[in-house]
C-alpha cells in the first residue's frame, strides 16, 4: 500500500518540491512558514527532494541502457594479444551517479554471448571513486584516477592499468578471479584485496583469504594481513592490518611506517590535485591516519603538521617541504 | 568614517560571529549599498539576508545557519554576471545549497549510525550493489518506464527532451507549440510522478529490511 496516500505531510512536501522546480517560483515566505509549521516538515521535504533526484537519475540511466534490450551495453573491443594496449574509453558508462553504474551492471546479466573476449574499460576521474558489481558477484571499488579493464563475458579477470582498486571477490574454484598489474598475475583464493598501481610500483594487500602471485612460475602465496610490493624485478613483502586494507573507501588513509611518496600518491588520487614531496623529504616515512573527507587543504596540512614540515600550495596542487621537526630540534 | 575597501576580512559590525569566530567577511560589502546600480546578486544578498537566514533555519539547520550564509555569500561573490537576477534566483541558490547541506548531514548521520552498529567495519562500508540491490535497480528502471508510459507521449517527450537532451523550456515551448507555462506544467506532472514512484519504492525497501 502506498505510504504517500496515508501521509499528508509527505504529500505536501512533494507538492513543494515540485512547485519549487518552476523557474518563476517566488513564494519563499510561504515555504518557510510551511517548514516552520511542524518540526517534522524539513525531514519530509528533504525526503521528497531526494526522491525526485533519485527518480531523475534513474530516468537518465534509462536513456543510456534502454530496457529490455541491453545487449549493446557491452561492446566488442578489437581484442588484441596485448591486453594493456590502447583501450576505448566508455565515458558515458561512468557518467551517471551510483545508481547509473549499478544499472549498467544490471545489464550484464542479460547479455547474449557477444563473441570473443569482450573487454570494458572503467575509468574514474581524480577524486571520484566508484563501486561496480561484476558478473558472478565480485564487487570492485575504484579509487579516483583509476583505470581498470574487465576481460571476458564472465568477468573473472581485470587488468589494473593505473590507480587503486579494492576487490571483494566472490570465490569460484572453477573460475578463479585474476588481477593483472604491470604484467604480473594475481589469482584469488577467496578474497578481499586492494591493488594499487602507480609509477611502476604495484602494491597488493590482502584483507581476507589469500592470493597467489604468478601461479604459473613463482606461485608465491600472499595471505590475509600481508602485502606485496613489486617494483620492477624486486619483490618485497610487508605486513598490513587486515582491517585497514581498502580503508580509502571510507575516506581514511592509514599508514604504518610508509614512504611519504606513497602517501603523496594516495593523496593525489583521492584529492584530485597533485601532492608532491620535496627531495629533502624523499626518505621520510609516515605513520598516522588521514581523513580525506575533511577537505583537500586540511588533509594536506594535517599530514604536514603530523610530520612537522610545511605544505605549500602551488598552482596545481601542494608541495610538502622542509626538514622534519625532529632534525630541527637536534640542531643547535 | 565608513570603510570603502571591499578587501578587509575582519569586520563583525553586528557583533555576531559564526562558530569558531570566523569573521563575517560579507559585511564589508554593506558599504557598497549606496552605489546606485541595477540590483545585482550582491545587493539582493544584503537586502534579503534576514530572509535567507530564516529560510536556512526553517530547514532545521539553525546550527550551521551562519556558515551556510557565508558559503552562499562566496557563491554570490563568484557568480558570473547574469543579466536578469531576481530574488527568486538568489533564493533558489540558497535552496540548493541548503538541500546539499541537509543531504550531506543526513548521510553523515547514517554513516555514524552504521559505524556504531558494525564497529570498525571498514570493509563492509559503502559496498558495491549486491545481487538484491541490482534486482531493485532493474525494478526501478522498469517502473520508471511504466511511469513514463502512464504520463502520456507528450509529457514523456517534454521530460526526456528537457532532462536528458538538456533542451531549454523556452526551446521546448517553440518545438511543441505550447506556452512556457504549459511546458512547465507537463514537467511538474512528470516530476511528481517520478518522485512518488521513488517514495513508494523506498518505503517498500524500508519494510523489507
Amino acid at each position: 500500500m502506498s505510504e504517500l496516500q496515508h501521509d499528508n505531510a509527505l504529500l505536501e512536501a512533494l507538492d513543494w518540491v515540485v512547485r519549487i522546480q518552476a523557474t518563476e517560483f517566488d513564494e519563499w515566505e510561504a515555504h518557510a512558514a510551511w517548514l516552520e509549521a511542524d518540526p517534522a516538515n524539513p525531514a519530509h521535504y528533504l525526503r521528497a527532494s531526494e526522491a525526485l533526484s533519485k527518480g531523475l537519475s534513474t530516468l537518465q540511466q534509462l536513456d543510456r541502457a534502454p530496457l529490455p534490450v541491453a545487449a549493446n551495453d557491452i561492446e566488442d573491443a578489437n581484442d588484441t594479444e596485448d591486453a594493456t594496449d590502447t583501450y576505448k574509453t566508455h565515458k558515458s558508462w561512468w557518467a551517471g551517479a551510483g545508481v547509473a553504474v549499478a544499472a549498467s551492471v544490471a545489464a550484464f546479466f542479460v547479455l547474449p554471448h557477444p563473441g570473443p573476449e569482450p573487454k570494458r574499460v572503467m575509468q574514474t576521474a581524480p577524486a571520484v571513486s566508484r563501486n561496480v558489481m561484476l558478473a558472478g558477484g565480485t564487487s570492485l571499488s575504484l579509487n579516483g584516477d583509476t583505470r581498470v579493464t574487465v576481460i571476458g563475458v564472465n568477468q573473472r579477470r581485470i587488468i589494473v592499468q593505473e590507480g587503486e582498486v579494492f576487490a571483494k571477490v566472490h570465490h569460484d574454484a572453477e573460475h578463479p578471479f585474476e588481477i593483472v598489474a604491470e604484467g604480473r598475475l594475481f589469482r584469488d583464493v577467496g578474497t578481499e584485496i586492494n591493488v594499487s598501481v602507480h609509477a611502476g610500483t604495484t602494491r597488493l594487500s590482502v584483507a581476507e583469504g589469500a592470493v597467489t602471485l604468478d601461479p604459473q612460475d613463482g606461485n608465491l602465496l600472499i595471505d590475509a594481513g600481508r602485502a606485496v610490493v613489486i617494483e620492477g624485478g624486486k619483490i618485497r613483502f610487508d605486513k598490513v592490518s587486515a582491517s585497514n586494507v581498502g580503508s580509502w573507501r571510507r575516506g581514511r588513509l592509514i599508514y604504518a611506517d610508509d614512504d611519504l611518496k606513497l602517501v603523496a600518491d594516495d593523496l593525489t588520487r583521492s584529492l584530485g590535485r597533485p601532492v608532491r614531496v620535496a627531495p629533502e623529504l624523499a626518505r621520510t616515512r609516515f605513520t598516522g591516519v588521514l581523513t580525506v573527507r575533511q577537505g583537500a587543504n586540511e588533509t594536506v596540512h594535517r599530514l604536514a603538521d603530523l610530520l612537522g614540515v610545511t605544505a605549500v600550495e602551488t598552482r596545481s596542487g601542494w608541495l610538502i617541504t622542509g626538514k622534519p621537526t625532529g632534525e630541527r630540534v637536534a640542531s643547535p | 568614517m565608513p570603510r570603502r575597501s571591499a578587501t578587509h576580512t575582519s569586520i563583525a559590525s553586528d557583533g555576531r560571529r559564526p562558530h569558531g569566530g570566523r569573521p563575517l567577511v560579507y559585511l564589508v560589502r554593506q558599504d557598497l549599498g549606496d552605489v546606485t546600480a541595477a540590483p545585482n546578486l550582491i545587493h539582493l544578498f544584503h537586502a534579503n539576508r534576514d530572509m535567507i537566514l530564516r529560510y536556512i533555519r526553517a530547514h532545521g539547520l539553525a546550527d550551521t545557519a551562519e556558515d551556510l550564509l557565508q558559503e552562499l555569500w562566496l557563491k554570490v561573490e563568484r557568480a558570473p554576471p547574469v543579466v536578469e537576477v531576481t530574488r527568486a534566483y538568489l533564493m533558489k541558490m540558497a535552496h540548493n545549497l541548503i538541500i546539499d547541506e541537509a543531504r550531506a548531514a543526513k548521510r553523515q548521520r547514517a554513516r555514524d549510525h552504521t559505524w556504531q552498529d558494525e564497529g570498525a567495519g571498514l570493509l563492509d562500508a559503502d559496498p558495491a550493489p549486491n545481487a538484491e540491490q541490482v534486482v531493485m535497480i532493474r525494478d526501478a528502471l522498469r517502473r520508471t518506464e511504466q511511469v513514463l508510459r502512464q504520463l502520456g507521449p507528450k509529457t514523456e517527450r517534454i521530460l526526456r527532451r528537457h532532462r536528458i537532451d538538456g533542451v531549454s523550456q523556452k526551446q521546448l515551448a517553440v518545438e511543441e507549440g505550447l506556452s512556457l507555462s504549459s511546458v512547465e506544467k507537463h514537467l511538474q506532472k512528470a516530476y511528481r510522478a517520478l518522485a512518488s514512484m521513488q517514495i513508494d519504492m523506498d518505503s517498500v525497501e524500508g519494510q523489507l529490511r
